[in-house]
């Protein structure tokens, strides 16, 4: 419902336009200052663009300081998370909507008893299971924790669209002498796609942003993820390279800012479903 | 149909990796933690029982009390500023033109998307006593007197600390109210504008009370989000200055990374768990009175 008085609309649009710029500037600051030299960042204005336009952070950053080595092992671990949570969730959804099986209902309440659970609470028994599995520092510890705590969400995702889909066309498919792997992916895959489209969103927000457990489980240099070599940027033998810190963050966001730009409704819409699941 | 759909074998096939890695990374590791909290572990030497050490010495720490209370307050903050605060944006927010909408919602859920670690990093750099942003902006609007060292200052520290996470979130309980109120249907609102109902009217008589679900779930997201504040500290102050920003993760991450007393952090989980559970009752027990205040109302 509008307001109808034309001033109150003005002032709200005018003190919630404050309130959005103090939301989006500190984004837009990170990325002026991306291209200014370190010095001028720490000496000169605060605001207003560079003097001289510094690209050179950005090769530095990427090569010297091998952020795009850490931004490979990032897209690593985010592609197969991806991966193997999308498969075997599709499986779970398939066979909790469509089969008739005694336990299904009680499977459905824990699955779902698992989204409640912040993923960090344990993270002492993973680190020390998987400690004794001798899987710390491999990305694949990352891999099948992230997955793991992202099936309860996705499993939800696909099997609440699964139901919205007539099974005629499997019934016809069986009857033509289709098995189940050919049922799930030629007929299944295909028609929920908008659903497996959301879980890959949701997954990769989660899995290129884990904080806590590729701090934890990623010990060594070598299959660090991006969060975390960012957060060794400004410490270490180089010095305090401001400049090339702020590139090594825009690095870091250009995927999940140009997912939201150019995909900004289903963004939206995996996020605010992801949450009512809830 | 039935035969492929009832047999044993495809279903065990089809559940079992998921199953297997949720039972293995989320039921078994969250029963072990119970059993972890008992015992005296470092990990490698083999585990003693303690029965309830862990938790006499936990409640006796001052520094995790502490801990506890800050994670409480950052709760209790994350509530009123994120949860309360975005529905009534989200309400005005829906009274304004649609382009404005669409620009005003894009701005507050972009950081929504970015990694917690650049956004710490970020905003570390803007509360930077020398040349960060936050510093320059006060000496050019002139209250260049209130220019502080702010994660230093152990008066600013924790809302500092705060900030970041409200800000971060925040886009998230927008966006839930928002497409709550958007999917109530359009002919309620024409129906009570016929009635001669104002703004102020519909937004107290339509929009929050059909808007009771969505809340309850702002409402649980942004208590747990704030009890569970974790990056921002490590990034940010370390748990620093003193251990004035020390929240109970941090407690938890330091006991069991840094001091190798796993079977201590396994006793702050089960203690945040049981916290956890008693935040989601009340939130459920606020919703459920406001439900029956209504219907009395509605018989009288």
């Amino acid at each position: 419902m509008r307001i109808q008085q034309k001033w109150i609309r003005i002032l709200i649009t005018i003190v919630f336009g404050a309130f959005a710029f103090t939301s989006v500037y500190p984004l837009f600051w990170m990325f002026i200052n991306s291209f200014k030299d370190t010095a001028e960042i720490m000496t000169g204005s605060s605001f207003g663009l560079p003097v001289v336009w510094k690209f050179k952070n950005y090769t530095d950053a990427l090569f010297e300081r091998e952020i795009l080595k850490y931004f490979l092992n990032s897209i690593i671990v985010t592609t197969f998370t991806i991966l193997l949570t999308v498969v075997v969730s599709v499986m779970l959804a398939y066979a909790l909507t469509r089969m008739k099986w005694k336990l299904s209902i009680k499977v459905n309440h824990v699955v779902t008893l698992g989204i409640l659970l912040p993923s960090q609470i344990v993270i002492v028994p993973i680190f020390v299971m998987l400690r004794e599995m001798q899987l710390i520092n491999k990305p694949i510890s990352l891999i099948l924790t992230i997955a793991a705590f992202n099936i309860a969400m996705s499993t939800l995702m696909a099997s609440s669209f699964m139901k919205s889909v007539p099974p005629e066309m499997e019934e016809a498919a069986v009857m033509d002498g289709a098995g189940l792997i050919t049922i799930i992916f030629r007929i299944i895959v295909p028609l929920i796609k908008p659903a497996i489209a959301s879980m890959c969103i949701n997954i990769f927000i989660n899995s290129w942003n884990e904080f806590i457990y590729a701090l934890v489980l990623i010990t060594g240099e070598k299959f660090r993820t991006l969060p975390i070599a960012l957060m060794n940027y400004s410490s270490g033998k180089y010095g305090t390279d401001y400049g090339g810190m702020f590139a090594a963050m825009v690095i870091t966001s250009i995927l999940p800012i140009l997912l939201f730009v150019f995909f900004s409704n289903e963004v939206e819409k995996t996020l605010s479903a992801g949450a009512i699941l809830k | 149909m039935k035969k492929v759909l009832e047999n044993k074998w495809y279903i065990t096939i089809l559940c079992a990796p998921a199953l297997i890695l949720f039972t293995l990374f989320v039921l078994y590791p969250l029963c072990n933690i119970i059993i972890m909290s008992f015992q005296k572990t470092d990990g490698l030497t083999p585990a003693t029982f303690v029965w309830f050490k862990n938790y006499i010495q936990l409640f006796t720490d001052s520094a995790f009390k502490k801990a506890n209370w800050a994670s409480i307050g950052l709760c209790a903050l994350a509530v009123v500023f994120n949860a309360i605060l975005s529905i009534v944006v989200a309400i005005l927010l829906c009274s304004l033109g649609k382009r404005i909408q669409k620009i005003l919602r894009t701005a507050f859920l972009i950081p929504l998307v970015l990694s917690i670690s650049v956004i710490s990093q970020l905003w570390l750099t803007v509360y930077h006593a020398d040349w960060g942003l936050l510093n320059g902006f006060l000496k050019i609007v002139g209250l260049g007197f209130l220019q502080n060292q702010w994660l230093i200052n152990t008066k600013t520290a924790m809302i500092c600390i705060a900030i970041v996470g409200m800000w971060w979130m925040f886009g998230m309980d927008l966006l839930m109210a928002y497409s709550g109120i958007k999917s109530i249907p359009e002919s309620y609102y024409e129906a009570a504008q016929i009635d001669g109902a104002n703004f102020i009217h519909t937004a107290r008589y339509i929009t929050l009370p059909l808007l009771k679900d969505v809340a309850k779930v702002c409402f649980i997201i942004s208590a747990t989000g704030g009890l569970y504040t974790f990056p921002q500290v490590y990034i940010m102050t370390g748990g620093g200055p003193g251990d004035l920003t020390q929240t109970v993760m941090m407690y938890m991450y330091r006991q069991a990374f840094s001091n190798q007393r796993y079977g201590l952090a396994a006793a702050v989980a089960v203690v945040t768990i049981f916290e956890t559970c008693i935040i989601l009752a009340l939130i459920s027990r606020m919703f459920r009175e406001h439900k029956e205040d209504k219907r009395k109302g509605k018989t009288i």
